[in-house]
C-alpha cells in the first residue's frame, strides 16, 4: 500500500502476546488516525459498560495516510480510548513530536494496546520486532529521566511515555513525548498506567512508500512555500508569521480582543492588563530556543531554561492553553511560575490545562469560603498563590494527602462539595474547558458543549464568526448571520459548527497538524481559498496513496467519525442535558476588557440556545434527545454501530421506562427534510 | 566557485522536513533511515544538530576506498559513490570523521549525499532556512551581517 502501510499491530499485555492484522480495508471509509481509531474501539470493545480502568479496556495509537511524510507538518498520532477524566467516557488526545512518524516508519498505521500487564513493562517496537521489556527500573522516575534512559538503550528511538502521575491514576495525567509533545487531554496517562504500561519505544526503519514521490514532493514543497506567503492569504499566512515567531503564546492577545481568553476561574475574560509576562513569553529572558515537531514549518514550540534558585525548570514551553490555565485563570501574572509549573507537569506527566482549572476552582471556592485551608493541607488557594500551586502539583501527582481527592479533577471534586461548589466548575461532560471563553462565541458554545470528550475547542473551531468573515459564513452555511459572533440564528450556527467539526476530523485522520491545515484550512479569507484548500488535500491524497478523494467523500469520513464517538457516549448515558453550557456560561455575566463584543459578556440564552440545538441535531440526524438515528447511521454504511447503539438505548429504555421515546423520534422524522449542509 | 551546502545550527528547529525530503528524492519511499543526512535531537538540552556530508577537499572516504568507488561530480564537486565498483566493504562509513556516510537499511548499501545533482532537496525544503545552498564566500557574508546586526542590537 502507498501513504499508509495498511497494518494495525494489535498487543495484548496480558499475554504479553502481538498480532498483525490488516487495516486495508478501512481505508477508503476511514482514511485512518482519528476516524479508524473511532471505528477499532467501537467494534472491539462494549463501548457502553467497559470503564476507563478495566484491562478490556484498549488505548488505539493511529496515523494516518499523510503521516511521517513531507507534507507540511505531518507528524501527529491520535490516540483513542475510554477515558477517565470526562463523565461522556470518550478519550481523544492528539500529540506531535516525532512517534507518529516513526511508528509508521517502523511499518505500523496502528497500534492497539488491550489487557494488562503484570509487572511494569515498556512495549520496544523495532520494524517487525515486538517485545514486551521490563519497565521496574523506569517505575516511579519522572518522563525526562525515563526519556534520557531509554534514548540511551536504543539509539535513534522514539519514546512515549507516562510519568508518575499516569502510575498512579489520576484522572487528568498526559502521556509525554519528545520533551515538548504530549497527548494531554482526556487521562490517557492514567489508563496506561492502569495496565502497568509504561510507554512506548519505537525506531522504524521500513519507511512510507508514496505512489507518485515527484507530483507528492512537488505539492508539499509548494503547499510549504504557500503557507509562509503572504500573497497566499493575508489572514493564514499572519496567523501562521506569529505562530512561527511567538509560538501559541504570541497569540494571547489577539484572542483576549475577541473576549476569549478567561481570566480569575472564568469569572472575567478578553484582554488581562497584567499578562505581558505571560504573553511575550518566546523571547523573554528565559527562553532558549525554538523547536518543532516533526516536518513543521510552523516550529511554535519553545525551549525554555529558568535559572532562578526558586522557580529553576528547563523544559518544553507551555503553549496558550497552558499559559491560560495556569496564569490567567489563577490570577499568576509570573512568567516562572507558569514555567515552573508547566515544567513540572511535563515530567510528572500531568495535563497543564486540567490543573490549572483545579487550581482556578479551588481558589474560587477559597475565596467564597466554599473550602479552607484544610482541604488543600494548609495551602491557603488565594489567588495568584503560586508557590502554593507548586506544593500541590507534587502531592496530586502521587496522590499523596489532598492531592488523592484533587487528582480526580474539578468535576468530581465540586460533586462531592455539592451543588453550590459545582457551579464554579467550568465544564462540559466532566472535562474543564482550556483557554477559550466561549460566552463570546455562540457557535464556539455549540461546539464545545458538544464536544464528545467535553469541553475543548479542537473538535470544530468555527473560526468564520471569529473573525466576522461574511462571505465565507454564506459560502459554508447559506447565511450571513453565521459570521456574526454573537447571533443565535438557530440554522446558520448549526450548520457552522456541523462543517467545522466534520472537517476537523480530518487533519487528526491525515496524520497532520491542525495549525498549519488552519492556516489554509480553516483561516479563509475568502470563499475561494476553501476550493484551494480541497485542491490541495484531495491531489496530496491521490499522489501519496494513489486513492482518488473527493471533498463530499472527505466530509463524509468526518461525518462518519463523528457518529460514531456521538453513539458511544449516547450509549454511555450521553444525551441532551449534557449538550447544555455549564452553569456559568448559563447565568454568570462575565465582565472584561476587549474591543470586540458586548462588555460585560451576558451568560448565554438557553431558551435560543437550545433552537440551535435543536436545528443542529436534525442536520446530523439525531432526535431530540441527542441520540443518533437508525436510518442516519445506515446512511452512512454503520450498521454495525446502529445495531449497537438500539440495543443499548433499548436495554435502558427497559431499565428506564419513563423516558418518551415515542414522541421524540416522531417529532425527528418531521424536520427530516431539511437540507445537508453545503461544503 | 563551487556552491555547497552549509547549515545554521541556530535556525535549525529539529523539524526533520530534511531528512523525509532526502529520503523521499532519493529513494521514492518516506524513510529517515535511509536518508544521506541526519538531524541529531539531543533530548536533553532540547537541541538539534544537522549533519551531513560536507563534501571536504581531502575527502576520507575517497582516500580510503578499496576499489575506487567514489569519484568527485565535475558540475557539482559533490562525491558520490559508483554502485558498480562499490564492494560493500564500508569502510568509507568508517573513516568518514562526520559519520555521513552510512547504510541504507533497505538496500544494505552504504549510501551518501550527492548534492542531488545540484538540486538539493534538503536546502529546499528547509523551512527555517537553516539548510543553504551557496557558495562559501557569498555565505559567510551573509553569516557576518546576520552577526553584526545581533552585535548592533545588543550595543543598542
Amino acid at each position: 500500500m502507498y501513504g499508509t502501510t495498511g497494518k494495525i499491530l494489535r498487543i495484548d499485555l496480558s499475554k504479553e502476546s502481538y498480532t498483525p492484522e490488516d487495516s486495508s480495508p478501512y481505508f477508503k471509509e476511514y482514511l485512518g488516525g482519528r476516524a479508524l481509531n473511532h471505528i477499532v474501539l467501537f467494534q472491539d470493545i462494549d463501548v457502553a459498560k467497559v470503564s476507563p480502568f478495566d484491562p478490556k479496556n484498549e488505548i488505539i495509537f493511529g496515523t494516518g495516510p499523510l503521516c511521517g511524510t513531507t507534507w507540511p507538518s505531518a507528524g501527529r498520532l491520535q490516540a483513542t480510548f475510554i477515558a477517565p477524566l470526562p463523565y461522556s467516557g470518550w478519550g481523544d488526545s492528539n500529540v506531535g513530536g516525532a512517534i507518529g512518524p516513526e511508528m509508521k516508519f517502523a511499518g505500523w498505521d496502528t497500534v492497539v494496546v488491550k489487557g494488562k500487564a503484570d509487572k511494569p513493562t515498556y512495549i520496544y517496537i523495532e520494524d517487525e520486532r515486538i517485545e514486551f521489556k521490563s519497565a521496574s527500573d523506569l517505575w516511579g522516575k519522572g518522563v525526562n529521566e525515563c526519556t534520557s534512559i531509554l534514548r540511551k538503550r536504543h539509539l535513534g528511538c522514539q519514546a512515549l511515555l507516562i510519568g508518575p502521575a499516569g502510575e498512579n491514576r489520576v484522572r487528568f495525567a498526559s502521556v509525554r513525548t519528545h520533551r515538548t509533545s504530549s497527548l494531554g487531554r482526556c487521562g490517557g496517562g492514567a489508563v496506561m498506567g492502569s495496565k502497568n504500561l509504561k510507554g512506548l519505544v519505537i525506531k522504524g526503519s521500513r519507511g512510507v512508500k508514496i505512489f507518485d514521490p515527484k507530483n507528492f514532493l512537488d505539492l508539499s514543497l509548494k503547499c510549504q512555500r504557500d503557507l509562509m506567503d503572504p500573497d497566499f492569504g493575508p489572514l493564514h499566512s499572519q496567523s501562521f508569521n506569529l505562530m512561527s515567531r511567538y509560538g501559541t503564546p504570541g497569540i494571547l492577545r489577539l484572542i483576549g480582543q475577541i473576549g476569549m481568553t478567561p481570566i480569575k476561574n472564568w469569572s472575567q475574560c478578553g484582554i488581562w492588563s497584567d499578562d505581558l509576562e505571560l504573553t511575550e513569553m518566546m523571547g523573554n529572558k528565559w527562553w532558549e530556543r525554538q523547536d518543532a515537531c516533526y516536518g513543521c514549518p510552523v516550529h511554535c514550540l519553545g525551549a525554555y531554561r529558568v535559572d532562578d534558585p526558586h522557580y529553576a525548570s528547563f523544559s518544553g514551553g507551555p503553549g496558550y492553553d497552558s499559559i491560560v490555565s495556569l496564569g490567567h485563570n489563577c490570577l499568576e501574572p509570573r512568567a516562572k511560575i507558569v514555567l515552573k509549573l508547566n515544567a513540572m507537569c511535563n515530567d510528572l506527566g500531568l495535563d497543564p490545562v486540567e490543573l490549572g482549572n483545579t487550581f482556578s476552582t479551588l481558589m474560587e471556592w477559597y475565596e467564597k469560603g466554599v473550602i479552607d485551608e484544610k482541604f488543600t493541607d494548609g495551602v491557603p488557594m488565594r489567588w495568584g498563590n503560586g508557590e502554593g500551586m507548586i506544593e500541590l502539583v507534587s502531592k496530586i501527582a502521587s496522590r499523596k494527602g489532598c492531592g488523592d481527592k484533587l487528582a480526580e479533577g474539578p468535576y468530581r471534586v465540586g460533586k462531592e462539595l455539592g451543588k453550590e461548589a459545582l457551579k464554579c466548575v467550568y465544564h462540559q461532560k466532566g472535562m474543564c474547558a482550556p483557554g477559550l471563553e466561549t460566552r463570546s462565541a455562540i457557535g464556539s458554545m455549540l461546539s464545545s458543549a458538544l464536544s464528545p470528550r467535553g469541553s475543548h475547542h479542537l473538535s470544530g473551531l468555527p473560526t468564520t464568526e471569529w473573525i466576522n468573515s461574511q462571505s465565507v459564513a454564506v459560502r459554508v452555511t447559506g447565511f450571513k448571520e453565521a459570521g456574526d459572533i454573537r447571533s443565535y440564528h438557530p440554522e446558520a450556527k448549526a450548520r457552522l459548527v456541523h462543517f467545522y467539526e466534520n472537517l476537523f476530523e480530518l487533519p487528526d485522520s491525515l496524520g497532520i497538524c491542525k495549525f498549519p491545515f488552519g492556516h489554509f484550512g480553516y483561516w479563509h479569507d475568502r470563499p475561494k481559498d476553501m476550493e484551494k484548500m480541497w485542491d490541495y488535500l484531495t491531489k496530496a491524497l491521490y499522489y501519496a496513496t494513489g486513492t482518488k478523494f473527493t471533498k463530499n467523500e472527505l466530509m463524509d469520513i468526518g461525518e462518519r467519525a463523528y457518529q460514531i464517538e456521538r453513539a458511544a457516549i449516547v450509549m454511555r448515558g450521553i444525551r441532551r442535558e449534557d449538550d447544555i453550557p455549564n452553569w456559568k456560561c448559563l447565568n454568570e455575566k462575565c465582565p472584561g476588557e476587549h474591543p470586540v463584543g458586548p462588555v460585560p459578556l451576558p451568560p448565554i440564552d438557553q431558551k435560543k440556545y437550545e433552537k440551535i440545538l435543536d436545528s443542529y441535531y436534525s442536520l446530523r440526524g439525531w432526535t431530540k434527545e441527542g441520540i443518533p438515528t437508525r436510518k442516519r447511521l445506515m446512511g452512512l454504511d454503520l450498521k454495525e454501530v446502529a445495531d449497537a447503539l438500539e440495543k443499548r438505548i433499548l436495554h435502558s429504555a427497559q431499565k428506564k421506562p419513563a423516558k418518551p421515546k415515542k414522541s421524540s423520534k416522531k417529532k425527528f422524522t418531521k424536520r427530516k427534510k431539511i437540507k445537508n449542509c453545503r461544503i | 566557485m563551487e556552491k555547497l551546502l552549509l547549515f545554521d545550527v541556530s535556525k535549525c528547529t529539529g523539524c526533520r522536513t530534511c531528512e523525509v525530503a532526502c529520503s523521499l528524492i532519493q529513494t521514492g519511499v518516506c524513510n529517515p533511515a535511509s536518508s544521506r543526512r541526519r538531524t541529531i535531537h539531543f533530548d536533553e538540552e532540547i537541541l538539534d544538530v544537522p549533519m551531513q556530508c560536507q563534501q571536504c577537499e581531502d575527502p576520507a572516504c575517497m582516500n580510503i576506498c578499496p576499489a575506487e568507488a567514489i569519484y568527485v561530480d565535475e558540475a557539482t564537486g559533490a562525491k558520490i559513490i559508483n554502485y558498480d565498483k562499490c564492494i560493500g566493504c564500508k569502510m568509507c562509513e568508517i573513516a568518514c570523521p562526520f559519520g555521513a556516510i552510512s547504510v541504507d537499511p533497505l538496500t544494505k548499501t552504504v549510501v551518501k549525499c550527492d548534492l542531488c545533482s545540484g538540486e538539493p532537496a534538503c536546502a529546499h525544503f528547509c523551512p527555517t532556512n537553516a539548510i543553504e545552498y551557496s557558495t562559501a564566500n557569498a555565505y559567510d557574508l551573509m553569516r557576518q551581517r546576520e552577526r553584526i546586526k545581533q552585535l548592533k542590537k545588543m550595543s543598542l
